[in-house]
């Protein structure tokens, strides 16, 4: 290694991406393997944080969740040594998977604060397969005609209640799309941690979970950039406390299928991951 | 009813989401392959199919290597289909989604040839659910000309009975060039069925017999004699031969570099490189080391290049190479160090899964460190004791186990894995207990070098007797047997480092009288599934009852299946198909099993276990290092083989204590001693 490479700095790349409808039902777990991947593939120096087990320097503005297409997702990931962004988003071009294109690469400052600390919202479009909503608008409208919509939700085993109305920022009726299959609606919310609006939730708050659909993230905004600033500055902005009620029971579901081993009580858990690599060590031992 | 890819399409659309993991059926991966299905040239369409979900099926490599095979042909193409889970199967039924392909989303049906793999018991009825979600008649006998055919291939094979009334044909050993074989005989007679459509499905399956290693079930027939016993099993047709050889490659063809990378996690979730089939250790309950036969290694630059190749198109973050014995690959050490040169600084981690205690060196531990670290090590013992490792044909020192574990731990892994079996034959209590002591042993070896940190697996397994091998002819331990063992073992091994594992008894006996059953198992694999029985390998799902009630509605005996200890001369119900090993060889190993004989590895001494008698032009055709069997003709040399020969010795100069305890020469390990300390001292 000549001095030149050991002294230089690792270079940060800020990549702007679309994930498309093929790829919805992958999970945010799924997506980060997948672009570990594709930059192995490119044979670039991507940057490995020190560990036994060294993850490569990779960060998400905001994980898309399963069912979700999105036209502006925003990843930052780190090479060990600078390259020329040309040449970088040719090399990545060459490698993605089908289904992901790059919308944008640029380099930022190393200590640039972490995307996921200055967003905002999102914009999104629910687009449900239909030709025709007659009720539509109604819906919209009786939805935003509510000051409070409680949700439940599970998280970390624990059930809790939360209001859905005061995150969504911006709901319309779009009307049938140009191809005349869906009928959208654009939605706009909040991200903030513990007070971030989900689309699912918003559908279901519609009635419309159980028709098909498609639910597509258009684009993410960031307080770091004015002008995405200057498009939240209207709306008020709450936090997880204004949302929040009180925790409702402490029940932990667990949800995990069982395998055909059994685990004594006592001793290691054996956990989800560990019970494939047991089914697998079978196969092949 | 959807029966187009667009109609298809649009069904999911509308129920993906609703289902778990909606992933497993999308397909669309990096290096999965579409074709055009109106190309002209096109002369055979082939589904692979794998009996078990997505997770599981998607890491297979044999369907892999034939996925691979068959799409580098432009005038074939191949696709993948896997079983859907439970609630997608309730939702296909519900919307009249027929099973599809996942690269073009075309309903089973529309291909020609259904190919399934058969790797063990229990994804059976799996292959029923299958074929039914695909529309398609369940039994040979049901099915007109126009249907796919449907085949089968892998492991399970080697005992074909039990699912030989659902196969039109069932490829018996390695199908990289049998599976050519096939599509060109389908192919002809659907060209000829065009001219003459009087051509039966009957007449296909005569004309699929004639290829070597294809077994047609249909085209036998089996009676039994009043006892229950097989009376025999014969041809029914000329084309037909009375026993069905196995079909082997001369060499290893060129390894998968442009694996499908998946997007959710697999069960091997890795790039799979095979360096070696085959194994020359002998252990006597290993199906495996029996009909993968003979060992085949794969050069060194090969392997090195397809690492290459792997990085640049899947980027995997880890490479497996695969063997039955991975560190008895000549090159092993080689290959680590190259790779971790090359690679190392890319953070690409190594598996070397069936790590041998008597081959694996602290130069290759050495090397594995250097690589993105994996939490520890796997070894299988199968057996805690002396005595009953020369049963089982493993004779791995305990002290070279506990010195082993002494250099893991020393490096800084915190956890090994131990695997073991019980319910092998002549096996006590204290066997068992042995079990447990030889597990804390290696945990205080761990916790003198690390602490508490220390931690070890334990996976223990209930022997099931497989056929080819040299235990076919004895019993499955009796559940309550089984059930008092893992009593002692939990009571043995309560220590919070000690995570114990052992597979249900009730899964163990559905493995056992489905890889030992007849013809009229058929029956009831049918009849389980029709009671409810899928997904068998899943806990959850597994449903003993409707094995149970089959076997009654069909008066049949599960217990004779399982607990009988098989005469020698018992006409058994895979004898009509050979792995390649003589009669004699499998004779012998099960005499010696009793009479406390152990045989080497057979780099150093071939036991004429049958091979090279039965595949003698392949072993000419093949070069004198590309394999492990001795090369035949005159001048040549056994090539010289590097490893430690287990001291043996036989009657003549056994101690005068022991002299003539046996009527026939057997060879025995002599008392007390192991491979490496025999080798200090001599």
């Amino acid at each position: 290694m000549s001095l030149t490479e050991r002294g230089a700095d690792p270079q940060r790349l800020r990549l702007t991406y679309a994930r498309g409808e093929s790829l919805r039902f992958i999970s945010h777990q799924d997506e980060f393997r997948m672009w570990e991947r594709t930059i192995r593939r490119t044979q670039m120096p991507l940057a490995y944080k020190q560990g036994f087990n060294p993850q490569p320097h990779m960060q998400f503005a905001a994980p898309l969740g399963v069912g979700f297409s999105g036209g502006r997702e925003l990843m930052d990931f780190r090479l060990e040594r600078p390259l020329p962004e040309a040449e970088v988003a040719e090399r990545l071009t060459q490698a993605l998977v089908p289904g992901v294109n790059i919308v944008h690469l640029q380099t930022v400052e190393l200590r640039a604060t972490p995307l996921q600390a200055t967003l905002l919202g999102a914009d999104y479009t629910l687009l449900i397969q239909t030709p025709v909503l007659p009720d539509g608008r109604r819906r919209v409208k009786d939805f935003l005609a509510r000051t409070e919509i409680w949700r439940t939700r599970q998280r970390k085993g624990h059930t809790y209640h939360y209001n859905l109305r005061p995150v969504i920022h911006e709901l319309s009726y779009g009307g049938p799309t140009a191809d005349g299959r869906h009928v959208a609606f654009p939605l706009r919310v909040q991200m903030l941690a513990g007070a971030t609006g989900r689309p699912d939730e918003v559908l279901a708050e519609l009635g419309l979970t159980d028709l098909p659909h498609l639910l597509h993230r258009d684009r993410l905004y960031f307080s770091s950039q004015a002008e995405d600033a200057a498009v939240f500055a209207p709306y008020t902005l709450v936090q997880q406390s204004d949302i929040a009620a009180p925790a409702v029971g402490q029940a932990r579901h667990k949800t995990r299928p069982r395998t055909r081993r059994h685990t004594q009580g006592k001793g290691l858990s054996v956990d989800s991951p560990q019970d494939f690599g047991n089914k697998a060590a079978d196969e092949f031992r | 009813m959807l029966d187009t890819p667009h109609q298809i399409t649009q069904g999911l659309n509308r129920v993906l989401p609703k289902v778990s993991v909606p992933a497993r059926y999308t397909g669309g991966e990096l290096n999965s392959i579409a074709k055009d299905w109106s190309n002209l040239q096109l002369r055979s369409r082939v589904v692979l199919a794998f009996p078990d979900i997505y997770e599981l099926g998607g890491s297979n490599l044999g369907l892999m290597i034939l996925y691979d095979l068959i799409n580098k042909r432009p005038d074939l193409l191949a696709e993948r289909v896997y079983c859907p889970w439970s609630d997608f199967e309730e939702v296909m039924r519900q919307e009249e989604i027929p099973l599809f392909s996942l690269e073009t989303r075309h309903p089973l049906a529309d291909f020609d040839i259904l190919a399934f793999s058969l790797p063990y018991e229990q994804l059976y009825t799996n292959v029923l659910t299958m074929l039914d979600l695909a529309r398609l008649p369940l039994r040979a006998m049901d099915r007109n000309a126009d249907c796919p055919l449907i085949l089968a291939g892998g492991s399970g094979c080697y005992n074909p009975e039990p699912m030989s009334a659902f196969f039109d044909a069932m490829v018996i050993g390695e199908g990289e060039e049998a599976i050519f074989d096939v599509i060109e005989v389908h192919a002809a007679w659907q060209t000829e069925r065009k001219s003459n459509p009087g051509l039966s499905r009957f007449d296909l399956w005569r004309r699929l017999a004639c290829i070597p290693g294809v077994y047609v079930p249909a085209l036998y027939e089996v009676t039994y004699q009043t006892d229950g016993c097989i009376e025999r099993v014969a041809p029914i047709v000329p084309e037909a031969p009375a026993e069905v050889m196995k079909r082997i490659v001369k060499t290893l063809p060129p390894p998968v570099t442009r694996f499908i990378v998946p997007y959710i996690d697999t069960v091997h979730n890795r790039a799979a490189i095979e360096i070696m089939r085959g194994c020359t250790r002998g252990c006597r309950f290993c199906q495996a080391g029996m009909i993968y036969r003979p060992v085949r290694e794969r050069p060194l630059a090969e392997v090195l290049q397809a690492v290459d190749d792997m990085i640049e198109h899947c980027g995997f973050e880890e490479v497996s190479f695969l063997s039955l014995s991975s560190s008895d690959y000549t090159y092993v050490e080689e290959l680590v160090r190259r790779i971790v040169e090359k690679h190392g600084h890319a953070k690409l981690s190594i598996g070397l899964p069936s790590l041998r205690i008597e081959s694996f060196s602290v130069g290759l531990m050495d090397l594995l460190e250097k690589g993105r670290r994996r939490s520890g090590f796997t070894f299988a013992p199968e057996a805690a004791t002396d005595r009953l490792r020369d049963v089982i044909n493993k004779p791995i020192a305990s002290q070279d186990l506990l010195a082993t574990a002494a250099e893991v731990y020393r490096r800084g892994w915190t956890t090994i894995k131990m695997y073991f079996m019980i319910g092998h034959p002549t096996q006590t209590d204290a066997d068992v207990e042995a079990i447990a002591q030889l597990v804390q042993q290696v945990l205080q070896v761990g916790r003198a070098h690390i602490g508490r940190k220390a931690k070890v697996r334990v996976g223990v397994s209930t022997l099931v007797p497989k056929p080819h091998t040299p235990f076919q002819w004895v019993p499955l331990e009796r559940t309550d047997q089984i059930d008092r063992h893992v009593k002692i073992l939990q009571e043995g091994l309560r220590d919070r480092s000690i995570a114990f594992t052992w597979n249900e008894p009730r899964e163990t006996v559905m493995e056992a009288f489905l890889t030992r059953g007849d013809r009229r198992m058929s029956d009831v694999v049918e009849r389980a599934w029709e009671l409810g029985a899928k997904l068998d390998a899943w806990g959850e799902h597994y449903q003993f009852e409707s094995w149970r009630q089959a076997f009654d509605e069909l008066g049949l005996d599960m217990d004779w299946y399982l607990y009988r200890n098989r005469d020698l001369d018992e006409m058994l119900p895979w004898d009509h198909i050979s792995a390649g090993l003589h009669k004699e060889f499998l004779h012998e190993e099960y005499r010696n099993t009793f009479l406390g004989g152990v045989v080497d590895d057979c780099r150093e001494h071939c036991f004429s276990c049958g091979i090279l008698g039965n595949f003698k032009e392949e072993r000419r055709e093949a070069a004198d290092d590309a394999w492990r069997c001795p090369p035949l003709g005159q001048g040549r040399n056994r090539q010289p083989v590097d490893i430690v020969p287990v001291p043996l010795y036989f009657n003549e100069d056994m101690a005068p204590d022991r002299q003539g305890q046996f009527p026939m020469r057997v060879p025995q390990r002599r008392e007390g001693t192991v491979v490496r300390t025999m080798t200090a001292t001599t």
